[in-house]
């Protein structure tokens, strides 16, 4: 099984660079361009990538959540389903590439990572993992698109990309509250209070306080697209140390279990 | 005056400069914690500049929802079409649209915001409480042992304020540890302590509380093994002390001492549950008492006696009596704690997730009017939603 599970990895990975870079050059080049061909080859490679967490779940005999490798699995997962859903409606194709590209980094690196199976833990054995596992995915897919369209953004300056990035981190906020929010009841459970000053939660609260201070900077100051779409980028440095930074650079926190 | 001091507080940039402000501090704290204890980081979030942005930025807040919550509330009316310009025309098509029956869907969203951001103060409010009121007490319970604690007991082992005083007295009976490893490694793949309290069965896991009321519940803290031992002396046909020593021998190889209690003995104890010796060093392949033994080192005062690896059940001489390990048993740490702001903060959580549905649940209807000529063009996919 472990012989699929590797090989639908590198098939996702391989079509996913494969739309990426037929999709810019098709762009840049401007020759006839296809926007459902590019859409339809990232969602095989989605099916693909649904495979491999399939069999990675059988070997492992759980949902792939323990380790850096099975949660750049996961992350990724959402990410794509995020830019799957989200682009299926709004068809532009330069936000859809850079997205998708942010992705392809994201899914990437899980070929670095430590792919040692591991049991589900006692401590992780617990309803609330998932709920915080999948709000923090929905949440960091997008805010990671819309860094994406942001690029695209500063790129184009097309008005609707503004307001695809606002509804983006919008959401991307909500969802990172309920992650927070979930996080801290499974917390008291496993730990035995809310909130403990760990890294992992103190970034967490970083990026929630950066994006819904960026949103209301849009609301309320009514800041520029250009302006909006920098800080987008930017505050998403906060989201990778929350996930990768705290756990390689720091070392001293609770979470982890994150570490492959 | 006041209104200056007024449309101060509740700026969007005294928010902007606040917000900042918290996570410059929260990056402060996270940098220092990589060179410092995590009780040292905890002791830095609670100190006076954190709590005087945190104050500030609920005041602000408060001002903020004062400030925004008569437009909101107008918002939130029936017969109300919210157009972007305020030309006379647009109030025409307003009003024709509002006599042709038109309803707002979801008028009440923006009441969300009000919601979320009024969560902040009760958040604000259970932390306080928390923050006053959180303590905590450890006792160790063995599987089969059955213990009462009363008032007085709770309070001995109460670390920090004596607060159980309104804590009910109880009694815990375990009858079951359910551990299983993984692997070799010092990780558990089940950690469940089952038994009764106060006659009424119980179940806690190490990553599930098991509440006693609104405000004080048990979890499981550690886990370890506890030897039973019997002591004997020469020309005295029963054993002087027998019974189960409560320390923990874990993780393998920690050294936990005791004294008995006729003599004045300290006994270190390591265990190798699973013991195997390599380059003179000694090792346990797994975290199960397949070959367990324990590694014995007695002083007396602070002098050295003597050290032996022993077998469980092989009697050793120390001066005047001899010792032997008879069995080990698991044990738990269970940690009482209690927590005023626990149901408080539950609740800040609950009013934020009906404010976040109520503000970004459904479609919001969305219109469009232009003026073209002496004809006005309605645009917009949701314009049946009105």
């Amino acid at each position: 099984m472990e012989v699929f599970e590797v090989l639908f990895f590198y098939l996702s990975l391989f079509l996913y660079l494969f739309a990426n870079i037929y999709g810019f050059f098709v762009y840049f080049f401007k020759k006839e361009f296809y926007f459902k061909i590019i859409y339809k080859i990232t969602l095989l490679a989605f099916i693909f990538h649904f495979l491999t967490i399939i069999f990675r779940s059988l070997i492992s005999k759980h949902i792939p959540v323990i380790g850096n490798y099975e949660n750049i699995l996961m992350g990724s997962f959402f990410l794509i389903i995020i830019i799957l859903l989200f682009f299926k409606k709004e068809k532009l194709i330069l936000p859809f590439l850079f997205s998708l590209s942010l992705n392809i980094i994201l899914f990437g690196m899980a070929i670095f990572a430590d792919a040692e199976k591991k049991p589900l833990f006692a401590a992780l054995k617990s309803f609330w993992l998932y709920i915080h596992i999948i709000f923090a995915w929905l949440s960091y897919g997008a805010f990671t698109v819309a860094a994406g369209v942001s690029i695209a953004y500063l790129i184009k300056k097309e008005k609707p990309l503004d307001e695809i990035i606002f509804k983006l981190s919008a959401f991307g906020l909500v969802m990172d509250a309920l992650m927070i929010i979930a996080g801290s009841i499974w917390a008291k459970d496993l730990w035995g209070s809310y909130w403990s000053w760990d890294p992992v939660e103190t970034w967490s609260l970083i990026s929630f306080l950066l994006y819904g201070l960026i949103l209301h900077l849009k609301i309320t100051l009514k800041i520029g697209g250009k302006t909006f779409a920098y800080l987008i980028i930017f505050s998403l440095i906060t989201v990778l140390i929350s996930f990768w930074g705290v756990n390689f650079f720091m070392g001293k926190s609770l979470h982890i279990f994150n570490v492959g | 005056m006041i209104n200056k001091i007024f449309n101060f507080i509740s700026s969007i940039k005294l928010s902007i400069f606040l917000t900042v402000s918290c996570a410059l501090y929260y990056i402060f704290l996270s940098i220092w914690s990589l060179k410092s204890p995590s009780f040292v980081i905890q002791n830095i979030s609670k100190m006076l500049p954190f709590k005087l942005i945190y104050s500030f930025l609920l005041l602000n807040t408060f001002f903020c929802i004062i400030k925004r919550t008569p437009e909101i509330l107008k918002n939130t009316s029936k017969n109300l079409i919210y157009l972007p310009d305020n030309y006379d025309w647009v109030k025409e098509v307003k009003d024709k649209k509002l006599e042709e029956g038109f309803k707002i869907k979801r008028r009440f969203s923006s009441l969300g915001t009000i919601f979320f951001h009024l969560s902040f103060f009760f958040l604000a409010l259970g932390f306080y409480l928390s923050s006053q009121s959180h303590t905590k007490g450890k006792f160790l319970v063995g599987e089969g042992e059955e213990i009462f604690l009363k008032d007085e007991e709770i309070n001995k082992i109460s670390e920090g304020k004596p607060l159980f005083n309104e804590f009910p007295e109880f009694s815990v009976k375990l009858e079951k540890i359910i551990y299983k490893f993984w692997e070799d490694k010092l990780l558990f793949r089940d950690l469940e302590a089952k038994g009764k309290i106060n006659g009424k069965k119980f179940s806690i896991k190490i990553n599930k509380v098991y509440p006693l009321n609104f405000y004080n519940f048990i979890r499981i803290t550690s886990f370890g093994y506890a030897p039973s031992y019997i002591l004997l002396i020469e020309n005295y046909p029963k054993p002087l002390e027998e019974g189960v020593v409560k320390i923990f021998l874990f993780p393998p190889g920690t050294r936990s001492f005791f004294k008995t209690n006729h003599f004045p003995h300290k006994i270190y104890l390591s265990l190798y549950p699973d013991f195997y010796e390599e380059k003179g060093i000694y090792k346990t392949k797994s975290m199960e008492l397949k070959n367990p033994k324990i590694l014995l080192q007695v002083y007396r005062n602070k002098v050295f006696l003597m050290e032996k690896l022993i077998n469980l059940g092989e009697l050793v001489k120390v001066e005047e009596f001899s010792i032997a390990f008879l069995n080990l048993f698991p044990i738990i740490e269970v940690e009482i704690v209690q927590d005023k702001g626990v149901l408080i903060i539950f609740f800040s959580f609950l009013l934020a997730l009906i404010g976040l549905f109520l503000r970004f649940s459904g479609k919001r209807g969305e219109i469009l009017v232009k003026k073209e000529g002496d004809f006005y063009k309605i645009y917009g996919k949701n314009i049946e939603e009105f």
